[in-house]
């Protein structure tokens, strides 16, 4: 143990007569690590973010298209729908995106006339608390429970109007009763909920169709058969199931942060070539230095060892550096730097960081991913220094 | 699937072992050619020199690939919501031929590295060189099996289709299912606890004895105890371990509980395992050396002792990991109920 | 011994920061009050998107757009939900049409119980 110590010491002795350089060297690893960890939290959180969300959501949507195109779906087929073995319930949804001109972003409208008491019972700021009792609750006519971000877009407050066009022209204003969590942010910053028959008039939707229509399916075994049931009904229809979302959502996030860290990889791949490099061109003071260990009874080994030591911690405190500095950047600074690369342009960005999702195993795999190669690449100029006969280098 | 994160880092952790193991490779091809112990040539210094760089290498090596076998887990276990029907590992494994053989290969890699590096270890105690060629010709055999790894994890993962439905660990781990797993899955709980208890108490006396009366036969029955106790632990694990830890007597898979969910618990587990497995084995390996070359047999008993004793400590950690949830499940339903008698 | 000491010392401190991080992640990313809030707002969500699954080429989540997508459907349109890739999707990207890749036979109950 106390052997360690010493090697430790001595390694670090040496480090430290060359502070610039080696100094630099934890800087980039840590870079590296700060980069590429960055976008494994990224799109890891948001996979994981994806699928507690989609868990609630319903087995099978059905939409309408003509000609490639989704159109409103006539509701009228819904009651030979719940009649299919295995569906516990069927919804008809009225819901649509809202292009608001005059601040440029989109709202995501959802007209839901359904109970709300969980909906009330987030631990948002309401202005009037929802009214204890087990009686359910509904939007009025008019009211609107409205995301962070259209308030802060709009420059307005809960209890404030918002004033809305529909599809004519005529104007539909909507009272804002309430907001959501931040907490769910990612999901409701522009999301802006509204009683049906608000949303129809806003749509232009008339009042048989639905825009889709959600399906319930408790056992995940008879997803499959439902659907092309529901298929036989309505031939023309699509039906999406959820789980299929989930694994495209999947693909989707890993093969996007895969492309980043393939461009990535030319980063890493410049910065092993500075690491040999470390190594390879030792200066005359450090050949000397081995030199002289050898000259004092070293052996190639104990010269190897000692570099190798020197590597390790290099390396150790990069990384350590780089991984806790990527977990502040994106999950308590809400990932200033890199959140263009997931995000898009979008007017409504939520401004929250995404929930964490880290956990001792991206620690290794991030390890394999740095750490290997440079040690790997140090190995063969440590080793060429290491044998160089030091009666050669003190003639040099 | 290789554009994602965790595949591409598997390969280029994995591109730079095979790559460091390239040069080891070839330095050992150089090593066995031209060694001359008698020799006074400038070449034989440098071939000398040239095994302390095989060696660092390969202790290199036998770290990353710890690594490489850990990651893989991690990202079978990632891709699993991406091909339908798998849950965890087990079904990205099953999703492909190769698989299982990749995880094995991985496995074996690192016994393999191990006892190379245990070689290594009794060659530097002594003077002379007398185990080089040896290790050269061993590094030399073990090359392929590391180029292999990495052309079948890249195959593997290239050749993952989403679109197939496979088949996870209910039904490969199936009581009275068909297949391999299902068969060691069925293994009765009771006797196999029984059955590795006392293979472990075995192990663990075993240790005590040969520190009063050492002999190669002992430390050959102990290495081939060791064998088997590997072999049993993860049929144990599989069959009651798994089980207890998930308090589900259905549920027989042995990775889920390595993720964070159970608390990384099967890393507690599967560490000491093979860990105490490698030491056990490795005193067979030194026992055949000493036979080899009797000159080192002072030095190799010492090294082998210390191996025994320690190995002895792992299996007693293993025992405490593996019966830890069973424990727990006995103290918490106050020894009364059986987990696998509630579940059927 | 000092340098040993206080680089001990300092490893100590980034390995205090690491598992503090994973604390973190563990008591943010699972707290039980967000899972509530988030199953409350998914009830009325229309989904976490079908975008994907979608003849419009927009992609609600924001999680799912691209910078590199030169404009959706024309030159300077504000914000329209912005995706268009400038990857191609992944080759398993499933299609939208009820197609057979979408309910294989396979999949349905009689043949998954028996696999």
């Amino acid at each position: 143990m106390r052997s360690i110590f010493y090697a430790v010491d001595f390694a670090l002795k040496g480090l430290l007569r060359q502070k610039t350089k080696n100094l630099s060297i934890v800087a980039l690893f840590a870079l590296i690590v700060f980069l590429f960890s960055g976008i494994d939290f990224m799109s890891n959180a948001l996979y994981n973010e994806t699928l507690k969300a989609l868990a609630f959501q319903p087995s099978l949507i059905i939409q309408d298209v003509r000609a490639g195109r989704q159109v409103p779906i006539s509701l009228a087929d819904m009651a030979d729908i719940a009649k299919i073995p295995g569906v516990s319930s069927v919804k008809g949804r009225v819901w649509g995106y809202y292009f608001d001109p005059f601040t440029g972003a989109n709202y995501t409208i959802v007209g839901d006339s359904g109970d709300l008491k969980e909906l009330w019972d987030l631990r948002a700021i309401l202005p009037d608390p929802a009214p204890s009792g087990a009686e359910p609750l509904f939007l009025k006519n008019g009211e609107a429970l409205v995301g962070e971000g259209v308030i802060k877009i709009r420059r307005t407050r809960i209890g404030g109007v918002l004033n809305f066009q529909d599809h004519t022209g005529r104007p539909v204003p909507l009272k804002i009763r309430g907001t959501f969590s931040s907490n769910v942010s990612l999901w409701a910053h522009d999301l802006i909920v509204l009683t049906e028959e608000d949303a129809r008039k806003l749509f232009g939707l008339d009042p048989g169709s639905g825009w889709d229509i959600a399906v319930d399916v408790p056992n995940e075994f008879e997803v499959p058969k439902v659907g092309e049931k529901i298929l036989r009904i309505n031939p023309g229809a699509r039906v999406i199931a959820t789980n299929q979302l989930k694994r495209t959502y999947g693909s989707s996030y890993g093969f996007r942060s895969g492309v980043v860290l393939s461009l990535n990889i030319t980063c890493l791949l410049a910065f092993l070539i500075l690491a040999y490099d470390r190594v390879a061109r030792l200066s005359q003071e450090e050949q000397r230095e081995i030199a002289i260990l050898k000259a004092i009874g070293w052996q190639t080994r104990n010269v190897i060892r000692l570099n190798m030591l020197q590597s390790i911690i290099l390396s150790l405190t990069g990384f350590l550096v780089g991984i806790v500095a990527s977990y502040c950047h994106v999950f308590v600074a809400g990932a200033p730097l890199l959140r263009i690369v997931f995000a898009g342009w979008s007017v409504l960005y939520p401004p929250h960081p995404i929930p964490p999702s880290f956990d001792i195993s991206k620690v290794f795999g991030l390890m394999f991913l740095t750490v290997v190669p440079y040690i790997a690449v140090g190995i063969l100029p440590v080793w060429r220094a290491a044998v160089r006969d030091p009666e050669e280098v003190f003639r040099a | 699937m290789i554009w994602n994160a965790w595949v591409l880092g598997l390969i280029i952790g994995q591109t730079a072992t095979a790559a460091i193991n390239a040069v080891a490779f070839a330095n050992a091809l150089r090593i066995v050619h031209n060694w001359d112990t008698r020799s006074t040539l400038p070449m034989q210094l440098d071939l000398e020199h040239r095994s302390e760089l095989i060696a660092t290498i390969v202790s290199c090596s036998l770290l990353f690939q710890v690594f490489s076998l850990m990651v893989f887990e991690i990202t079978a276990r990632s891709l699993a919501p991406f091909v339908p029907g798998a849950m965890c590992t087990v079904g990205i494994l099953e999703a492909q031929p190769l698989g299982w053989p990749v995880l094995f290969i991985k496995m074996a890699a690192l016994f393999l590295y191990g006892w190379w590096i245990v070689l290594n270890h009794l060659d530097n105690q002594v003077e002379g060189f007398l185990l080089t060629i040896l290790k050269s010709w061993y590094l030399i055999a073990l090359f392929p099996l590391i180029v292999i790894d990495l052309l079948l994890q890249i195959a593997f993962f290239t050749h993952l289709d989403p679109a197939v439905i496979t088949s996870c660990c209910g039904v490969v781990f199936e009581v009275e299912g068909e297949g391999f797993g299902s068969s060691v899955a069925s293994l009765s709980p009771k006797h196999t606890m029984l059955g590795l208890a006392g293979l472990l108490t075995v192990l663990l006396i075993f240790p005590l004895v040969l520190r009063r009366r050492s002999t190669q036969a002992g430390c050959i029955a102990y290495a081939l105890g060791s064998a088997a106790g590997l072999v049993l632990g993860i049929a144990g694990v599989v069959a009651f371990v798994a089980p207890y830890v998930y308090m589900m007597p259905a549920l027989h898979c042995p990775f889920i509980f390595l993720d964070e969910e159970h608390f990384n618990y099967g890393y507690l587990v599967y560490l000491p395992l093979f860990a105490a497995s490698f030491l056990g084995t490795s005193v067979g390996i030194l026992v055949a050396i000493e036979r080899r070359f009797p000159f080192l047999a002072a030095v190799s008993h010492t090294i082998r002792m210390r191996f025994v004793w320690t190995s002895g400590l792992l299996w007693a950690a293993f025992l405490a990991a593996a019966y830890g949830p069973v424990i727990k499940f006995l103290i918490a339903t106050g020894g009364t109920a059986d987990l696998f008698q509630v579940g059927y | 011994m000092i340098h040993a000491k206080v680089y001990g010392a300092v490893l100590v401190f980034l390995l205090l920061l690491l598992g503090a991080t994973l604390m973190d992640s563990r008591v943010r990313g699972r707290s039980a009050a967000r899972f509530e809030d988030l199953r409350a707002v998914s009830n009325v969500l229309p989904s976490a998107d079908h975008g994907m699954d979608n003849s419009a080429r927009y992609i609600r989540h924001w999680g799912l757009s691209t910078p590199g997508s030169a404009f959706p459907d024309y030159p300077g349109q504000p914000d329209y939900l912005p995706s268009g890739m400038m990857w191609p999707p992944p080759p398993f990207f499933v299609g939208s049409a009820p197609q057979d890749p979408l309910f294989p036979a396979a999949e349905s109950t009689g043949e998954g119980a028996k696999r």
